[in-house]
């Protein structure tokens, strides 16, 4: 019974994250990374399977513990797993703030600075060939004055990035 | 050897570059740094050399740390395919760092680049050489926090954006791959790869298990940049300095990779088909893709990076077929990957120092400048390109080869057109940065001449990591017979299983409800 409000407790908490990380926002997109780690701790908790059991101690002078003891294992995995998220998120705030402070949005679909909307595309025929012989001075000149499809001048638009 | 030594070469190149990680740290911002680094990747070297001779010669070697005995403790095993990506690793690594020395400025080397480098290399080496899987996922996110690091050192606007992009997008595949391992536990009660091959096998091929395995596919496909979830690699590979794209582009998918036929050759080795088949899809794809991407984009380095993306489809096609010719061409394609990726974005830094920019638009003329680096990035361009004599057209014989065999007559046409359209993406990149004559008035400024110190310093570790690639084409039947016996041993992993999980009884404590009774 436990268990079974437990695992939905996970999956609301894998449905929450989920529209976060969809969302446009990266500070939605931090808040999203919380809940998804939290979930993912949350359900090797219950993988461990839920007992009402003593703790895994074994007392003075034994070698193995007399009775029944809780799962040491999981409890092992899941503080392993929440100091490397912390770690993780800590970093992953600062990276937003900074991204924030350089990039003026926090709206993910705006920060095209890596991935340019807008290149300079190179025509296939870089290398103009004219009459079937390498035509090396209208290749000095720049593709423009070959390739009509290519924008006209080239450098003084590129320069402006 | 004796017992002890041969256990404690296990973990040496691990610890050699933890302790020297650790050294670097307390000098901070001291330029001493580089040079305590660059000792202890020699050292590194020579361990990772050590151990895989005595692989190669005895067999998978395994080590329980702490000496608690698998599978309560945590085990590291050595199998012929971690030996020698450790070894392919650490010489890539020491390259890389040479090669940083004159692509990384004052403050960058202060700000702690060296460190950074170490505990990265760290990361991939401990996930080479571990037997458990909750480690595996430690040194996962050791790798990714010291490629944060790595990614925004310099502060550049377009390294910020490429790294809200990378950050969020290997959290999320890291996460993945936690929740698969805890669900893994809940299944079958042990973390130990070797007892995990055993449980895992003797459990039927139904829901949980596939679901879980298509998880791990998703996870570790996300991590070594496979199709649809490659997006993050094209949007931030190219915006950090060049070293660290090519330190990146050589190890960090590569890792992925390992885990991938780590898992589905060890651990679901016996799952139902239809993963295969997936896998093989999710190939095809990759490869297609990944190519037509390097078609479409004018920047070197995002050509680069969407051969690299090209290339991850011909390993997974290599896992995928199963069978030991192609698991032989993926490892193959592994190494060789692993070098070449590292050399090409070493040239394209060295290109962006001499023609003045990366945009294929605007650079040009780089065979006038400088015909000797030219002659090796068109050497690393045909070994891309799968032209032999060099290392790229062995492993892609072979899987043509593999495919036909497996009568995976799809697979095998993806493998030659994508082939085809790298020779004309890459061509491209050549005829418009290389062999065309200077463009007059593009508006660059290089900031690098051939004959300077600094253009010495950046040329020969580029230099020899091509002359590197060169070598494992012209020795490929020596590469290829050690690959043959390192896929033969993935495939009966009983030699690995037993190394690393000695079939002693051990009593286990009484834990009221183990894990382990299926679900």
């Amino acid at each position: 019974m436990t268990e079974l409000f437990l695992i939905g407790v996970v999956g609301l908490l894998f449905s929450m994250a989920a529209f976060l990380f969809m969302s446009r926002s990266t500070i939605r997109l931090v808040l999203g990374t919380f809940l998804l780690s939290n979930a993912t701790h949350l359900s090797i908790f219950i993988s461990g399977r839920l007992t009402r059991e003593v703790p895994p101690l074994v007392p003075d002078g034994l070698k193995v513990p007399p009775e029944a003891i809780a799962n040491p294992l999981p409890q092992a995995l899941i503080l392993t797993a929440i100091v490397i998220s912390f770690a993780l998120t800590a970093f992953i705030f600062v990276l937003v703030y900074r991204a924030y402070q350089e990039l003026g949005t926090v709206n993910a679909d705006e920060m095209r600075v890596a991935e340019p909307k807008d290149e300079d595309p190179v025509p296939f025929d870089v290398l103009p060939v004219t009459q079937g012989k390498l035509d090396r001075k209208a290749g000095a000149r720049g593709p423009a004055s070959v390739a009509p499809g290519a924008p006209a001048g080239a450098a003084p638009q590129g320069a402006g990035k | 050897m004796s017992a002890v030594f041969s256990e404690w070469l296990v973990v040496l190149p691990l610890l050699v570059l933890l302790l020297t990680g650790s050294i670097a740290v307390t000098l901070w911002r001291s330029p001493a740094q580089a040079g305590i680094v660059i000792l202890g990747l020699i050292l590194y070297a020579i361990a990772s050399a050590l151990l895989f001779q005595q692989v190669l010669l005895e067999g998978p070697q395994a080590m329980a740390m702490g000496n608690w005995p698998a599978p309560f403790g945590i085990a590291f095993g050595v199998d012929l395919m971690g030996a020698g990506l450790t070894l392919t690793t650490s010489i890539v690594g020491l390259l890389t760092a040479f090669y940083a020395m004159g692509d990384t400025d004052q403050a960058q080397q202060e700000a702690g680049f060296f460190p950074l480098l170490a505990f990265l290399l760290a990361g991939v080496t401990g996930a080479f050489l571990t037997a458990d899987i909750f480690n595996l996922y430690v040194w996962f996110e050791v790798i990714l926090i010291s490629s944060f690091g790595l990614m925004v050192l310099g502060g550049r606007r377009e390294q910020l954006d490429g790294a809200v992009k990378y950050a969020f997008l290997n959290l999320l595949a890291t996460t993945f791959f936690l929740l698969a391992t805890g669900i893994l536990y809940g299944l079958t009660g042990t973390l130990n790869m070797a007892d995990l091959a055993g449980k895992v096998g003797a459990l039927e091929s139904d829901g949980p298990v596939l679901t879980l395995a298509l998880l791990y596919l998703m996870a570790f496909g996300m991590k070594a940049a496979a199709f649809p979830l490659f997006f993050w690699l094209p949007a931030s590979y190219h915006t950090p300095n060049p070293v660290v794209s090519a330190v990146f582009a050589g190890l960090l998918t590569k890792v992925g990779v390992y885990a991938l036929f780590r898992v589905f050759t060890l651990i679901f080795g016996d799952v139902d088909g239809i993963v295969f088949t997936a896998i093989v899809a999710v190939a095809i794809a990759t490869m297609v893709v990944g190519v037509l991407g390097a078609l479409a984009v004018s920047d070197l380095r995002r050509v680069l990076a969407f051969t690299v993306v090209g290339g991850i489809g011909y390993m997974l096609l290599g896992l995928g077929l199963q069978s030991e010719l192609a698991i032989l061409g993926g490892l193959f394609y592994t190494v060789h990957s692993m070098v070449l990726s590292a050399a090409l974005f070493m040239g394209s830094g060295i290109a962006h120092k001499l023609g003045g920019t990366t945009q294929l638009s605007r650079l040009s003329g780089l065979y006038g400048a400088a015909p000797l680096f030219s002659a090796f990035f068109l050497m690393c361009a045909f070994s891309l390109a799968g032209l032999p004599p060099f290392s790229g057209f062995w492993p892609k014989f072979i899987l043509v080869q593999a495919s036909l065999e497996a009568q995976a007559y799809v697979a095998a046409g993806a493998v030659l057109i994508s082939g085809l359209l790298t020779i004309i993406a890459i061509g491209k990149a050549w005829n418009a940065g290389f062999w065309r004559p200077a463009l007059e008035g593009a508006g660059v400024s290089p900031t690098l001449t051939t004959g300077s110190a600094g253009y010495r310093q950046l040329i020969v570790p580029f230099a020899m990591l091509s002359l590197l690639m060169l070598s494992l084409g012209l020795a490929a039947g020596p590469v290829s017979e050690i690959a043959a016996q390192a896929a033969a041993d993935l495939l009966d992993p009983a030699q690995y299983i037993e190394v690393v999980l000695p079939p002693a009884p051990v009593e286990s404590p009484a834990y009221s409800e183990v894990p382990g009774g299926g679900l």
